[in-house]
């Protein structure tokens, strides 16, 4: 089973989300609030993934996907982003980002995204 | 210096380009690679020369790829990748000669293209050997912000490949986003990795719901498309190449001209008076006629630069189109080649873009997977036809009529199909919702249609479903010198163009009737409007009784008409002269007119414009 840490500052977020994720057969390991203990946690945790919000209060994910990129190249990042953040989104790809997801998520969001992939 | 600088190497790039794509088609000949190499090492010594550095250096380079290729006979090019790249130093050297007209020119930066020719030239010599693939993506429904997904898909694949080109083009554009989810996401690579290395690094991709890559292999050549070298090009414009016969013949007649001059000033000519008189009349138009053809320039230069065009796009948009150009010695009157390039160019890229489907879907309806356009120029009836047709899917008349009717254009869904057709050229009118950004957004036809008209000429479109569209277009031969018919109204003498007069008849011949709340003139079954044009112009005395007067009957662009006059007088040729911009202002009446003339009795008249009457 795949460990996914999951970033995000808001705690109704973080749950739906690792609902959606135990829902489809991944297991969290871990959450944090802001990329500085996102940073930590993922060094402590090593996941195989992490989703990643990107405003955040101390170091926003834009931040935290580079410095975690920096410590692990191999690591699987995806964003999660609002509408609108498209130059964020292009900068987090330009990153080392695997791939983001749009919320407010639509249907079946993290169901099937990677379902084609050995590394998902 | 500079003058003659511009125009040597202006010919010179001319004749480089047509090489190149003739040769992506065919191969280098050895000719080809000697005449490239002497073209290249010829514009490095001028430009080096004139402190040309960037432009020097850029040549350098490139003679030293081709000077390799000569000497090494076996080795392996691929003519698509080899013609990429010097294009791209003709479009520069092209872009430079451009800038040096301005006095505050300065010379732009080649380092880079130096750097890649010289990269090209060592890849070549180890014999490494690059693949072309098509990669077409879909994304899962509602995976949203697809252009930018197709940015990171892009950003994955960009160390291991070159990315020759996208559709959509421009991702940072929003609306690229709806074309993704609509037709998927589509780009062109050249690697030397192989077919399964790159499925497996695109597999990865999130929200992905099908990946198809497949090896573009070299497209197959079939028609060769000759075309002679000609000048024309944006900074060679105010040249003509003028043939050295052309100007024996003019020295030949200025001397006969002298002759006949000092005959005349004899004062004891008598008898031989007349004599001397026609042989002067007959140089004068022997003269008119020699300088009328140096006037005329073939068609050449400007169908050559569609084969340029129709090969940017296809490419940029992954279709395989053959361009065909027929007739392209016919020779037109310098000014309206000079106004026909862009008009040309929109027409082209859109049969290129919007006429001609895809493989697949030409497939599916039987066709040559490779598309074809013909490009033709002809000579009929004292005008020069210039015809572009494509073997695509053809006009939609169920789309352009509903647009028509939503536009209030037309009033009723049943008006005959060349009626139809013309409705793209009016203003706002475009049935493309996804206009590529190449093909422009919202302006069309109508764009075509007024330069055209600037120029003189005249359009007419003709498409039939799924087997295409013929764009056709007619100038007249020339804009300066003209057949004119003279016709009296009232006081006043007007002056109708030969080419418009179809007929001139008494109502002897026709009868009068109300039609519509409108007079028509029936004629031998047919209906015309009635023009009276001593009434639309407000002569003084103009015959009123129509049973007195003649008729002529004149085509312009919606039809026919019949313009009723006093008199017609004669034909004679005519020196055309535009009519003052303060008087048309002065005089609204003068909108009736499209130009003027001076008679030999020294008297103006006026030119009427056959197309300002319904």
């Amino acid at each position: 089973m795949k460990t996914v840490l999951i970033v995000d500052d808001a705690a109704f977020m973080r749950l739906s989300i690792r609902k959606m994720l135990e829902k489809n057969g991944y297991e969290v390991v871990g959450e944090a609030e802001n990329g500085l203990v996102a940073v930590e946690k993922y060094m402590e945790l090593q996941p195989d993934i992490v989703t990643m919000d990107i405003t955040m209060k101390d170091m926003n994910g834009l931040e935290a996907l580079k410095a975690i990129m920096e410590r692990d190249k191999k690591a699987n990042i995806i964003m999660v982003s609002a509408m609108g953040q498209e130059a964020m989104v292009k900068d987090a790809v330009l990153s080392g980002a695997k791939g983001f997801i749009v919320k407010p998520f639509r249907k079946r969001p993290l169901s099937r995204p990677w379902r084609n992939s050995k590394v998902w | 210096m500079l003058d003659l600088f511009l125009y040597e190497t202006n010919e010179l790039i001319d004749g480089l380009e047509e090489i190149l794509l003739k040769t992506e088609n065919t191969g280098f000949s050895e000719d080809d690679i000697n005449e490239v190499f002497r073209s290249m090492h010829t514009i490095k010594g001028s430009s080096g020369m004139m402190g040309l550095d960037s432009i020097s250096n850029l040549t350098h380079a490139a003679e030293d790829f081709f000077a390799f290729i000569r000497d090494n006979p076996n080795v392996e090019i691929d003519g698509g990748e080899v013609t990429d790249l010097i294009l791209r130093v003709v479009d520069f050297i092209k872009h430079e000669l451009n800038a040096m007209r301005n006095e505050d020119y300065e010379q732009g930066d080649a380092r880079y293209l130096v750097e890649e020719i010289k990269e090209y030239t060592e890849s070549v010599k180890e014999g490494k050997k690059q693949k072309t693939f098509k990669v077409h993506i879909y994304f899962d429904e509602g995976a949203q912000m697809e252009n930018i997904r197709a940015f990171g898909v892009l950003n994955t694949i960009e160390n291991m490949a070159d990315i020759v080109s996208t559709e959509p083009m421009d991702l940072d554009d929003e609306k690229s986003t709806e074309e993704i989810q609509a037709n998927g996401f589509i780009f062109i690579i050249k690697s030397d990795a192989d077919e399964n290395k790159i499925k497996s690094i695109l597999q990865d991709t999130m929200f992905l719901k099908s990946l198809q890559v497949t090896e573009v292999e070299k497209t197959s050549r079939k028609r060769k498309v000759n075309i002679d070298t000609t000048i024309i090009s944006d900074s060679a414009r105010n040249f003509v190449s003028v043939e050295v016969g052309k100007l024996d013949t003019l020295l030949d007649i200025v001397g006969e001209l002298v002759i006949a001059e000092s005959m005349l000033g004899r004062t004891d000519l008598g008898d031989e008076y007349e004599k001397a008189y026609n042989n002067l009349q007959r140089m004068t138009d022997e003269l008119q006629n020699i300088v009328m053809s140096i006037r005329m320039v073939p068609v050449s230069g400007i169908f050559h630069k569609m084969q340029r065009v129709v090969r940017d796009l296809a490419r940029k948009i992954g279709k395989d189109i053959d361009l065909v150009i027929k007739g392209e010695q016919t020779e037109v009157d310098k000014k309206i080649i000079d106004n026909l390039s862009e008009p040309l160019i929109h027409i082209i890229r859109n049969a290129v873009d919007h006429g001609i489907e895809d493989a697949n879907e030409r497939k599916t309806k039987g066709k040559d997977a490779s598309g074809a356009i013909l490009l033709e120029a002809y000579n009929e009836g004292g005008e020069v036809v210039i015809a572009v047709f494509d073997d695509g899917r053809g006009l939609d008349r169920n789309r352009i009529v509903e647009k028509a009717l939503s536009l209030g254009l037309i009033s009723t869904p049943d008006i005959p199909d060349n009626e139809v057709f013309n409705l793209i050229t009016h203003p706002g009118f475009s049935t493309t919702e996804n206009v590529t950004e190449l093909s422009g957004r919202g302006v069309g036809m109508d764009v075509v249609y007024q330069e055209i008209k600037k120029a003189g000429g005249k359009l007419a479109i003709e498409s039939r479903k799924d087997q295409g569209t013929a764009i056709i277009m007619r100038f007249p031969l020339t804009l300066a010198i003209i057949d004119g018919v003279s016709v009296s109204v009232g006081s006043e003498m007007y002056i109708i163009p030969a080419l418009n007069v179809l007929e001139i008849f008494t109502m002897k011949d026709a009868s009068l009737m109300v039609s519509g709340g409108r007079r028509m003139i029936r004629l031998r079954d047919e209906l015309y409007p009635l023009v009276f044009l001593g009434e639309v112009f407000e002569t003084k005395g103009y015959e009123t009784d129509i049973y007195k007067s003649q008729l002529c009957l004149v085509n312009n662009d919606r039809g026919q008409i019949c313009i009723c006059v006093d008199r017609v007088l004669n034909k004679s040729k005519i020196v055309v002269k535009p009519i003052p911009e303060y008087l048309l202002t002065e005089f609204p009446l003068l909108k009736g007119f499209s130009a003027c003339t001076i008679m030999g009795d020294g008297n103006i008249r006026l030119i009427l414009d056959v197309n300002a009457f319904t």
